[in-house]
């Protein structure tokens, strides 16, 4: 899962790590001269955002944003702001300019699905960010800006990668060093043209950002709007557009996976879909422990971003899994025990709290699919703020043959009752005996 | 009343001292001169003095003289306010801490109780080799069974390990009850704890597949839990009941023993219900029996009937 690079509660960071940095940065001329230059010229159209917890007058958490070209709002990330939208009777923003001057700011606009959001605030500065429109080239040189933990504004430099392969929300593979507290900084080209906005690390050199579109799409939809409305009522319209982000989010990937027709491919003695989406990775292994007394032969696909809503709770994550297993020199109730714990075993890799989602309501039968027995349990709990949304869980083990399983399991967060609905009716279709 | 009867100690359990007497009177102290010697320190050397009075035969009754009032004397847990007071069959008498029972010839007893079908379950503890006999077939139908049934990575010595801690908690039961009955009444009977320790444990072995067919039949995790309070409970009662026969003198041990053990399965109940709602379900929890030995898959539901089963779910999670 990706780090998310808002900043709470600062953690002291090695210097070892910070004495590479600027090492490296150095050794590269051409590169840091036209950091030097873009910093120069673009540091005025940075900030630090920072949510002000309304209790303590203190900070509760920090993030960066920056000024646009056309426009007189500030970008950042959503989770930059999310306390603020989500509780603004507990949190305020405000931005911290180059001179360390402090002004209120207001959110105007989200994306919860690009993780994006637009700032209104008094300050102005001449000179913001132009959107790039065109694609960079994989290898060009890119450069990135913001406060690391709370640490003041930096540069640093990195390189285009294209688009992540294998996601199901376009992300720019910029390799490059994201730190805590960059999140909602901009991502420029060396002409210092907007290419992305810094939203997480995956390891070293390895961050993302969000493409620059979807910021346009914002900035568009927001024109559109237009009304200044009351906090209150932005705030209820925030919870509404939440939702309907979320539910036309899964709307559109569910159903475009439920009209596909799926391959299949031969499973142990099963056929069963080939991978149903190319926003999922795959991954496959064989259990070949010695101690291991039965064969086991593993396929598991999972999308490997999330939606945040907020820290303790992500959705839009979707999970399959197939298993074959093989009673080996089990006996067949032994064989049947490992197949049950095996069954017991869920997945379902979301995270949400009790003020999130309700408790889990299955419906287990012995069914009938494709002349075969199955043993099928689907599980489902509502969102609580969310109404229409769900995480839904299903499990399948075969039951009709003695020292031969199956075990397909299926996890989805965040899907209404209609999108979870026909793809549990798909994919338990969608598993046969080979004839 | 002819004969005064007098029970010290308490008689629950312990065998208590009975003083019988046809005299005239009666002297009870801490001093060796009495009659009746308590050794209690809260008793003065010479307490009471217990003598026969009476106009005439028809009125001759028993009466009791304090002697000593360092420390109140009380009848029927009543001080006595007076030096003298009559004391008939039924009474308590309470000199320091030792309390002292009045009976007559014909006070009732109660009924003779009736002996378990073998007189062997009463005798001392000689004959082991039926309990110990029966221990190890428990415990070896335990290992095998577990083993057949459910033991994926053949490690054995986990295996083994399982099984021996199962032996030792069953001799540990058996033997907790042993020391009940040696200070309860001064017969452990172990063999007999051993052995209805050991029946019972082999009972929970028979019916312990019965809760894995009932989810597998009903597909529900509320029966089985149903199926699996009301049999430990009633298997718990029914040890609990053997053991309080054999280690005391307790009547109703059928009616104690159902009662603790209802109260244990109920209390465990609620601790895990109360456990379980304490936050969020982190995992769902559904039927997982996907075979009861023995019986066929058999009774499929047709997909389509299903996925309108799974639809309804929904209303319900939203109604939470």
């Amino acid at each position: 899962m990706n780090n998310f690079l808002k900043n709470q509660r600062l953690k002291y960071n090695s210097p070892l790590i910070w004495g590479v940095i600027l090492v490296w940065g150095f050794s590269q001329p051409t590169w840091s001269q036209t950091a030097s230059e873009l910093f120069d010229r673009y540091q005025r159209a940075v900030f630090q955002v920072r949510t002000i917890d309304l209790a303590s007058g203190d900070k509760s958490s920090i993030g960066s944003g920056f000024a646009l070209a056309d426009s007189a709002l500030i970008g950042t990330n959503f989770h930059v702001v999310s306390q603020v939208v989500h509780s603004p009777e507990t949190f305020r923003l405000e931005i911290l300019d180059h001179n360390g001057d402090i002004y209120p700011a207001q959110v105007v606009a989200i994306d919860i699905v690009h993780d994006l959001a637009l700032l209104n605030t008094e300050t102005r500065t001449e000179r913001g960010f132009r959107l790039r429109s065109d694609k960079p080239k994989q290898g060009d040189p890119m450069f990135s800006m913001g406060n690391p933990q709370d640490l003041g504004m930096t540069i640093i430099d990195g390189t285009y990668n294209g688009l992540v392969e294998h996601s199901r929300y376009q992300k720019i593979l910029f390799s490059g060093s994201l730190n805590s507290g960059m999140s909602g900084g901009p991502a420029l080209d060396a002409s210092g043209r907007l290419l992305g906005i810094n939203v997480a690390k995956g390891g070293e050199q390895l961050s993302f950002l969000v493409p620059v579109q979807h910021l346009k799409n914002l900035l568009q939809s927001q024109k559109n709007d237009g009304a200044e409305v009351s906090a209150t009522l932005r705030s209820q319209n925030f919870a509404q557009q939440i939702r309907t982000d979320l539910m036309n989010d899964q709307a559109t990937f569910y159903s475009e996976l439920i009209e596909k027709v799926w391959e299949k491919q031969p499973f142990g003695e099963l056929m069963v879909p080939k991978e149903i989406s190319a926003s999922l990775k795959c991954w496959g292994h064989t259990l070949d422990d010695d101690d291991l007394r039965y064969e086991s032969v593993h396929q598991h696909c999972q999308s490997n971003d999330v939606i945040y809503v907020d820290d303790s709770f992500y959705t839009g994550q979707f999970d399959y899994d197939h298993e074959w297993l093989k009673a080996g020199e089990l006996n067949s109730l032994q064989f049947y025990s490992a197949l049950q714990g095996r069954f017991e075993h869920t997945v379902l890799h979301n995270i949400s709290s009790e003020d999130d989602a309700g408790n889990y309501e299955c419906i287990t039968d012995r069914v009938n699919i494709a002349g075969s027995r199955w043993k099928v349990s689907s599980c489902f709990r509502a969102y609580r703020d969310y109404t229409g949304l769900y995480d839904a869980l299903l499990l399948m083990a075969s039951l009709d043959r003695p020292r031969q399983g199956a075990i397909i399991k299926a996890a989805a967060s965040g899907i209404s009752r209609n999108s979870a609905n026909a793809l549990f009716a798909k994919i338990m279709r969608s598993v046969e005996w080979k004839p | 009343m002819e004969t005064l009867i007098i029970q010290v100690g308490l008689k629950q359990g312990r065998s208590a001292d009975i003083y019988k007497t046809r005299d005239r009177e009666l002297y009870i102290g801490r001093a060796y001169s009495n009659d009746i010697v308590l050794s209690d320190p809260y008793v003065a050397p010479q307490q009471l003095r217990l003598y026969r009075y009476g106009t005439d035969d028809e009125q001759l009754g028993w009466h009791m003289n304090v002697l000593d009032a360092s420390n109140p004397t009380l009848i029927n847990g009543e001080p006595l306010t007076d030096a003298t007071a009559a004391v008939s069959a039924g009474d308590t008498i309470t000199v320091g801490r030792t309390q002292l029972q009045v009976f007559a010839d014909d006070t009732p007893v109660e009924p003779t109780r009736k002996l378990l079908v073998s007189s062997w379950l009463h005798g001392a503890s000689r004959n082991a080799a039926i309990p110990a006999a029966l221990f190890v077939l428990a415990a070896l139908l335990d290992g095998v069974s577990n083993y057949l049934v459910s033991n994926t990575d053949g490690d054995w010595k986990a295996h083994g390990t399982f099984v021996l801690t199962g032996m030792a908690v069953l001799l540990l039961w058996a033997g907790a009850w042993a020391v009940v009955g040696r200070l309860l009444r001064h017969q452990h009977h172990f063999s007999q704890q051993l052995l209805v320790t050991s029946v019972v444990a082999l009972l929970g072995l028979l019916v312990s597949p019965v809760e894995a067919y009932v989810e597998f039949v009903s597909n529900n995790l509320v029966w089985r839990d149903i199926v699996t309070y009301a049999a430990g409970t009633l298997l718990f009662a029914y040890l609990l009941h053997y053991n309080f026969f054999f280690a005391t003198n307790i009547k109703h041990t059928g009616m104690w023993a159902l009662g603790i053990s209802i109260g244990i399965s109920s209390l465990t109940f609620l601790f895990s219900a109360a456990v379980d709602d304490n936050g969020l379900e982190i995992r769902p929890a559904y039927s997982n029996t996907l075979l009861a030995p023995g019986v066929a898959p058999s009774g499929a539901s047709s997909l389509e009937d299903y996925l309108q089963r799974m639809d309804r779910v929904y209303a319900q999670t939203e109604s939470d």
